[in-house]
């Protein structure tokens, strides 16, 4: 398996002043990122996120520690990391005078894309974001909505295909249509270019939907990573399960109560659903149907209810709080 | 040296579209010549010691010209080098794959190209204006090529030296307003303290190339601290 990007003990002080307490961003962050996996890089605001993503992009040097993308060191190789990843920023920091090929070219040339691949290019990007005809008028940037904002942004970023992608909070101050537009294009990159990316968000349905894996990060620290579904599994030490019966719910909490290995009841007003917990389903549950059949209950299902990613996430917050 | 070209073609093309910058780019040199033109023009119909007045008066005002048109290097260069801080589009351009030097020479070149190149095409304006003047009352003085020289070498270095200033400033202000005023600080005190002591200045050779030595030691200075504090780390800190 190839790797896209390694670090070790990745570590960010920034020392203090006058004005600014000394603190430490990232403490010894240990990362294996697969090439064409989106990883996702999830934590409060302040938690390391953006000052990781610094490092690794060799925007910033880290106090200690060691990272390499595509296998070139981020200490020593700065310019060629530089060259085989893409940005996008938090906010879409766009020349407001230039026009959308205007701004492209420039970039492109940055990147040496020479010319004649450079027009080819930023006309692809253009027409894969469906924005070729809009962004094809001489129209400067500073007159885009949000949302064609982004789009460029994007264009940008992946404008001289990079190997990996780093987005930072890319939806955190977007609207909803504009944070769509981002969200189905890292799908399309997952999907159908098969790229790298490193997502930022402290969005916890963004990185449920997006991620196929997801780090989480609290005060510098890596606290876990795992697919979604293994840092929810992780957590679940008591499986919750829902009842739905047909009819009057009421009468049945007890019997459900009574079954020996269920640990809580509750009744679930709105749903009108009985849910129960317990550590060991599989004697529990037959024992629960066979009580509920017995009690004249009308079955209609049991199923597991899973833990969501921001409940996993809560957790672990407060387990590091501990 | 691409990089660097590249970035200044992108700088100029910016500042091109920019009213707010390039209206008074235009109008207040004019303006100033203008007004020395007609300062000229009233002297010159007042025969009481028209040659020593003349002589004393004409450098000093090209010197001025020049050095109001160089000085708004710090402003392009302010705009260039915290305006990029101040519209959040500077992370991007650091995550390209060129180096904090060829950044800062691509900035440097373009805020400092324009107003040079118009320093001297006003220099020469002003001169051509006034030989017509002159000519209109039988006055032949040219303005000695000492100083003429003195006024070519002085645009640049003056140019250069706003141009290192603001990317100075720009690691202290986020604001382009709070640059401007930080700038305003030096900058007056400049301009003014060569209104004041320019007939002197250029009243003999060896005063006109200390002032030189003078400014080229302080734009190498300040060229160095500007390199020195231009950093990708300082920069993206103060985010």
């Amino acid at each position: 398996m190839d790797t896209a990007v390694e670090s070790r003990q990745l570590r960010k002080v920034f020392s203090g002043s006058k004005r600014r307490a000394r603190t430490i961003a990232v403490d010894g962050i240990d990362l294996e990122v697969p090439k064409g996996e989106v990883f996702g890089l999830l934590g409060p605001n302040g938690a390391g996120k953006t000052t990781t993503v610094r490092m690794l992009n060799c925007l910033i040097r880290p106090t200690r520690g060691e990272a390499w993308i595509g296998g070139k060191s981020i200490l020593s190789q700065a310019r060629e990391v530089r060259a085989i990843c893409g940005v996008l920023t938090e906010t879409p920091g766009l020349y407001a005078r230039l026009n959308a090929a205007e701004y492209l070219s420039f970039f492109g040339r940055l990147y040496g894309i020479n010319s004649d691949q450079l027009k080819k290019r930023v006309s692809e990007v253009l027409h894969m974001l469906g924005i070729e005809s809009e962004a094809g008028k001489d129209k400067r940037l500073g007159t885009f909505s949000r949302g064609m904002k982004q789009k460029m942004n994007i264009a940008r970023a992946v404008l001289h295909e990079p190997a990996v992608l780093f987005l930072d909070e890319p939806t955190a101050s977007l609207d909803p249509e504009s944070a769509k537009v981002v969200r189905d294009y890292i799908l399309m990159l997952k999907g159908q270019k098969k790229s790298t990316v490193i997502l930022c968000t402290h969005n916890l349905d963004e990185a449920d939907r997006l991620c196929d894996r997801i780090g989480v990060i609290h005060r510098g620290k890596l606290l876990r990573v795992g697919k979604p579904e293994e840092l929810k599994k992780h957590l679940s030490q008591h499986h919750t399960y829902r009842i739905r019966l047909s009819g009057s719910i009421d009468n049945y909490v007890a019997i459900v109560q009574g079954v020996s290995g269920v640990d809580t009841v509750k009744l679930d007003e709105d749903r009108r659903e009985i849910m129960f917990r317990t550590s060991d389903p599989e004697t529990v549950n037959p024992l629960i149907i066979q009580a509920l059949v017995r009690g004249n209950a009308k079955l209609l299902t049991i199923s597991e209810d899973s833990l969501s990613l921001e409940e996993v996430y809560l957790a672990l917050m407060k387990e590091q709080e501990a | 040296m691409k990089i660097a070209f590249i970035i200044c073609r992108k700088e100029l093309k910016e500042v091109m579209r920019d009213k707010k910058m390039i209206i008074p780019f235009f109008i207040f040199p004019v303006v100033l010549l203008v007004a020395f033109i007609f300062v000229i023009r009233g002297i010159i119909s007042s025969p009481v010691g028209l040659d020593q007045i003349i002589k004393r008066l004409l450098p000093a005002f090209m010197m001025i010209q020049g050095i109001v048109a160089a000085a708004f290097s710090l402003g392009i260069a302010v705009e260039s080098f915290v305006g990029e801080k101040e519209r959040k589009t500077f992370e991007p351009l650091l995550a390209t794959p060129i180096s904090d030097a060829e950044l800062f020479l691509g900035k440097c070149l373009a805020a400092t190209l324009m107003p040079i190149s118009a320093a001297y095409i006003l220099e020469i304006l002003f001169f051509g204006m006034m030989a017509i003047q002159f000519a209109r009352v039988h006055l032949y003085y040219t303005v000695p090529v000492a100083s003429i020289l003195f006024i070519a070498a002085l645009i640049p270095v003056v140019s250069l030296m706003m141009c290192s200033l603001a990317a100075i400033v720009s690691t202290l202000s986020s604001t382009v307003k709070g640059a401007a005023q930080i700038t305003s600080f030096i900058i007056i005190p400049f301009i003014v303290f060569f209104q004041k002591a320019g007939p002197r200045i250029m009243a003999s050779e060896a005063s006109m190339l200390l002032t030189i030595a003078i400014i080229g030691v302080m734009d190498v200075l300040m060229l160095y601290t500007g390199s020195r504090v231009f950093r990708r780390e300082r920069l993206i800190s103060s985010l």
